[in-house]
């Protein structure tokens, strides 16, 4: 595909290619106003691309926006269930929109999700990772071929996250196809392949290791007694240090930086460990994303 | 030992639901507490009785309803007016909390500029990205000064650039002598914090510094799985828990 979308003036998605896989956990991660949902909009068959082409389980987003409904099961930021009605008054609804006869199968999903024993609970009233897990259960009623899941765990406390990301794991190795979107970079670290969007434009796509050698960083982690003082003065030295944690990250292309050097500037503090890294998926994705910035600066 | 914040024995029911069974925590002045635990753990409950919103239903909690001036609240989500430029609702928090003009004006520009939003202005706030949002939350929370800050998850949904440039202004208003009590779901955030507590079903599973909870180079995040992992058979979750 190759799709651009403007709203009024603003070109929102500029004349982006990809591809994705049957079967294939794609990550989209990016710069909140990236383009992500509007791309996924698209893709949707909710909004009509203003330029370019874009085919999804073989139809044309354009033209086919309705059969591409039909097999795509989309769960927006937020979620999209009635907060008033029930989990299952939300699944049943969810099945009739899809015209799904079938309630043994509607039963068998709602079990597989561990929503039996919350069944005639009001959506509101539930923890937010059983009603992203319901949520989930609400998109997948009409056995859809591809889920689209924009910000699944956003807000959701890191063991449901887990619990989420081994169904879609699950779910991907029966056939379907998950296009996830995510700002946690250890989730997008287990996608199969990602593409990273800034600015409606990609900026790189691949495996989470090829993002992560595109890059082109070695990291310096460096864990120190006193990692608030220490952080200061690394970060006046080199801008681009970064903490992890109370670790302190310094990314450096091509080893330019001399370990002495960072050595001599903690002098007086204890250091604990000082080892060079690959960089993390986070490290990779604020390089990626900067060099972007200064390209596109370069541009105009 | 002086506390900005602290509850003893802090108990709030809803409708008879245990929602703090006995919740104690403590937070000296110009420290940094993250407050980690599942959904419905409490922390959001946490929080606004420690703002003063919700009164306990027995214990005690500091500052609470007495102090509610000397706090700045940022509840989670994001609750600016969509429709109001990023100036307007900097002017229309600036009231509530009763600066006058000339004051306003002033930290209007200052906090503007230290949060990277001088040139956004007069964009509609309903229009900035996630990060931008959080950025004039925070922002709008710091108006009058205050000297305990309270931030309910405030960096959900904001991508890492954004996520680092946030922590660069907390890092600024901790060297300025703030404290704060902070809600995450990231370890990495909380790991900066001098105390960590873990927060489970309304009650403290453990808490101390990172060293304590996560002895011996261990990650914090396999520390509190772990924990979660033995505390929580028998919640009240779904199947899956």
């Amino acid at each position: 595909m190759e799709l651009s979308k403007r709203f009024g003036d603003v070109t929102v998605v500029d004349d982006l290619t990809f591809d994705v896989a049957e079967g294939e956990v794609f990550g989209l991660i990016g710069p909140n106003g990236a383009g992500k949902t509007t791309l996924i909009r698209m893709l949707c068959g909710l909004f009509t691309p203003s330029g370019g082409r874009a085919t999804v389980l073989g139809f044309d987003v354009a033209h086919d926006q309705r059969r591409i409904r039909e097999r795509v099961g989309y769960m927006s930021q937020g979620f999209g269930l009635y907060g008033d009605l029930s989990v299952d008054e939300n699944l049943r609804f969810y099945a009739d929109v899809y015209g799904v006869r079938d309630s043994a199968y509607v039963d068998a999903v709602r079990a597989r999700l561990g929503l039996v024993e919350v069944r005639h609970l009001v959506v509101d009233d539930l923890p937010t990772g059983v009603r992203q897990r319901s949520a989930l259960a609400a998109v997948l009623v009409h056995q859809p071929q591809l889920i689209v899941l924009d910000e699944p765990t956003s807000g959701v406390d890191p063991v449901a996250r887990d619990g989420m990301w081994r169904l879609v794991r699950e779910l991907a190795r029966e056939g379907v196809t998950a296009l996830v979107t995510t700002h946690v970079m250890p989730e997008a670290a287990q996608c199969d392949r990602l593409a990273l969007l800034a600015g409606g434009r990609l900026v790189a796509a691949g495996t989470p290791e090829d993002l992560i050698d595109r890059s082109q960083l070695t990291v310096a982690e460096i864990s120190v007694s006193s990692w608030k003082e220490a952080f200061a003065r690394l970060q006046m030295r080199w801008p681009s240090a970064a903490l992890h944690g109370t670790r302190i990250h310094i990314p450096v292309a091509d080893h330019s930086i001399d370990e002495r050097d960072i050595r001599h500037t903690l002098e007086g503090l204890e250091v604990r460990s000082l080892i060079w890294q690959s960089p993390t998926m986070e490290d990779a994705f604020i390089a990626l994303v900067d060099a972007n910035e200064l390209a596109v600066e370069h541009q105009e | 030992m002086d506390f900005e914040i602290e509850a003893r024995g802090l108990v709030k029911r809803f409708r008879g639901a245990m929602a703090l069974d006995g919740v104690d925590i403590a937070v000296a002045s110009g420290e940094i507490c993250g407050v980690l635990g599942a959904d419905g753990a409490g922390k959001t409950t946490l929080l606004r009785c420690i703002a003063g919103l919700y009164r306990p239903d027995a214990g005690a909690v500091r500052p609470g309803r007495a102090g509610r001036d000397r706090v700045g609240f940022s509840p989670q989500g994001f609750h600016m007016y969509e429709d109001l430029t990023v100036a307007e609702n900097v002017q229309f928090f600036g009231s509530v909390y009763g600066l006058d003009r000339a004051t306003l004006q002033q930290r209007a520009d200052e906090l503007l500029e230290f949060a990277g939003l001088s040139q956004f202005r007069s964009r509609l706030a309903g229009q900035l990205s996630g990060g931008m949002q959080q950025k004039l939350t925070l922002a709008c929370s710091v108006l009058h000064r205050p000297p305990i800050l309270l931030l309910d998850e405030p960096t959900t949904g904001v991508d890492p650039l954004s996520r680092r440039e946030f922590w660069q202004l907390i890092e600024a208003l901790r060297a300025d002598g703030s404290t704060i009590l902070m809600a995450s779901a990231y370890f990495d955030e909380v790991e900066r914090c001098e105390k960590v507590v873990f927060l489970h079903e309304g009650r403290v599973l453990a808490a101390g510094t990172v060293d304590d909870l996560a002895p011996a180079g261990a990650s914090l995040e396999a520390a509190f799985r772990e924990r979660m992992a033995l505390a929580s058979s028998g919640t009240p979750n779904g199947d899956l828990g």
